[in-house]
């Protein structure tokens, strides 16, 4: 029995801005983030399963406030929600900004007996802010819609690492909190934030370039709490696994809190990756083709017999 | 719901016994800092083409509540009262707290395990309740700040737990930061899960 938390399924969606503009109106926008979110839940939900309801936590850095902090908007999302995949979130969590799974994680461990959770990472912007596009610090912004199913383990301590306040960005810590992380663990990589040259830099130096999976900060800019698992299905993607092996995630909020945990992956971890245009017509073309996740063992079985 | 005590003084007698839970309601109607010159956090939006004006346009609801607090200044209070709780509360495991976007950075008594910051505390507490976890503390609040999102300034604490019904009373009835809520209540909470009944 695994002592780790397992990821069991990833689906990520990258999604070009602008997001649902041809509306623009919030409840509207709203039902869509709400039905990409139940889309996703869907797919990563183990087949057949019967067992206790699966826990699902939202959480997100870039959401609109409106969102988050307007009691009828969350209703309405977390309705939405329900009503299409039959889950109802137990919160949105966006204090903790990119950093927001970690604790949403650290909740789970601690505080219930739950063994499988549903973890949304909901990065859109429904506002389409020139701002959100770039970042002082980090560089290029990019959004997503990520949604892991993860296995928690039976003993619960110190799965889970999160930290801060921290002064300044909290980068310098986070990398230094991760090496020592390494050393306990032993990862095959770690996968931390997409961020520009002048942070990913630091932890390139301290962590070794080799031993961090790749940086997409080019292509996808900082996806916010996605990175990491977008991370890990690009490198599931692209690399068979004949074993169970451990990774190294990890997330910095540059408010000044980080979140790391070590994460286990096998053959048998499902993943799913998708680009969707924002526009109302391609997300809703998205939400609804059945997306059957393949595990990695498929995935790479039917890259051999085609090549 | 069987009313305890209402009062704006908390000075009572005991709690009945058996309770399992325990709420406590009010509304700030001062800054808790009066007299304390502080950074005003009020930012303006870096808002540049028409329609990011439109769409923030969804924040301009109308308020009845006045701005008392800045963000820091909420964070440090549920803080400080976080941390005077669990001093003289010591059974308490877990506490959620009702907590929107960010604002300002989160002060360290908010960012350890045994807090949990939601949109909505409610069904975390029933979550945690039905894998039989207890001593929770749950902060509802909609105190509002320099930021957008919309309050009533309003604070509801409910202590689950029947073992820190008692304690949480004598807490709530000596602690002087909720002496100066205004319509200051004490009642018992349903047992469970509080936040259905509303």
């Amino acid at each position: 029995m695994s002592e780790r938390v397992e990821l069991l399924a990833a689906l990520h969606w990258n999604i070009v801005p602008p997001f649902a503009q041809e509306n623009p109106q919030l409840a509207g926008q709203v039902d869509v983030i709400g039905r990409c979110v139940a889309a996703q839940v869907r797919a990563v939900m183990p087949a057949g399963h019967q067992g206790a309801p699966i826990d699902l936590m939202l959480c997100s850095t870039v959401i609109s406030g409106a969102i988050t902090g307007m009691t009828a908007i969350s209703e309405r999302l977390f309705n939405v929600i329900e009503s299409e995949c039959r889950l109802r979130p137990l919160a949105h969590l966006h204090a903790y900004m990119c950093a927001g799974w970690g604790y949403a994680l650290a909740y789970f461990l601690r505080h219930t007996d739950s063994r499988l959770v549903m973890l949304s990472m909901v990065d859109v912007d429904i506002h389409d802010l020139a701002y959100h596009r770039n970042h002082t610090q980090i560089g290029k912004l990019g959004f997503a819609i990520t949604t892991l199913l993860l296995g928690l383990p039976v003993d619960r301590i110190d799965k889970v690492r999160t930290g801060g306040p921290f002064g300044g960005s909290a980068f310098k810590e986070f990398v230094l909190a991760l090496r020592q992380h390494n050393d306990l663990h032993k990862p095959t990589l770690s996968f931390i934030p997409f961020f520009g040259p002048g942070l990913s830099s630091i932890a390139e130096r301290i962590i070794g370039t080799a031993n961090l999976g790749v940086n997409r900060h080019d292509d996808y800019g900082h996806c916010f709490g996605s990175d990491p698992w977008i991370g890990i299905i690009e490198w599931l993607q692209r690399t068979p696994l004949d074993e169970r092996i451990n990774v190294s995630t990890g997330m910095v909020a540059l408010s000044g809190y980080f979140a790391l945990c070590n994460v286990g992956l096998s053959p048998q971890t499902r993943i799913g990756s998708s680009v969707v245009i924002g526009r109302e017509s391609e997300l809703e073309s998205e939400i609804a083709q059945s997306s059957r996740l393949l595990t990695v063992a498929e995935l790479h079985r039917k890259e051999l017999s085609t090549t | 719901m069987t009313m305890m005590y209402r009062s704006n003084k908390l000075g009572c007698g005991p709690p009945a016994a058996g309770l399992r839970a325990v709420r406590l309601s009010g509304r700030l109607t001062h800054s808790p800092y009066v007299g304390m010159p502080y950074v005003s956090e009020l930012r303006e939006w870096p808002l540049q083409r028409p329609h990011e004006y439109t769409s923030m346009g969804a924040f301009e609801v109308p308020h009845d509540q006045p701005v008392i607090m800045s963000s820091k200044q909420r964070d440090g209070w549920l803080a400080d009262l976080v941390t005077a709780a669990k001093q003289a509360i010591p059974g308490i495991n877990l506490t959620v707290i009702r907590m929107g976007g960010p604002e300002s950075q989160l002060p360290a008594a908010l960012l350890g395990q045994d807090v949990l910051l939601a949109s909505e505390p409610g069904p975390v507490v029933a979550r945690s309740q039905a894998d039989d976890r207890d001593g929770i503390f749950e902060i509802w609040q909609d105190i509002r700040t320099d930021g957008y999102t919309e309050g009533g300034n309003s604070l509801v604490l409910t202590m689950h737990g029947a073992a820190l019904v008692a304690p949480f009373v004598t807490f709530a009835m000596n602690h002087p930061e909720l002496s100066r809520l205004s319509d200051l209540s004490l009642t018992s909470a349903p047992a469970g899960h509080g936040w259905e009944e509303e």
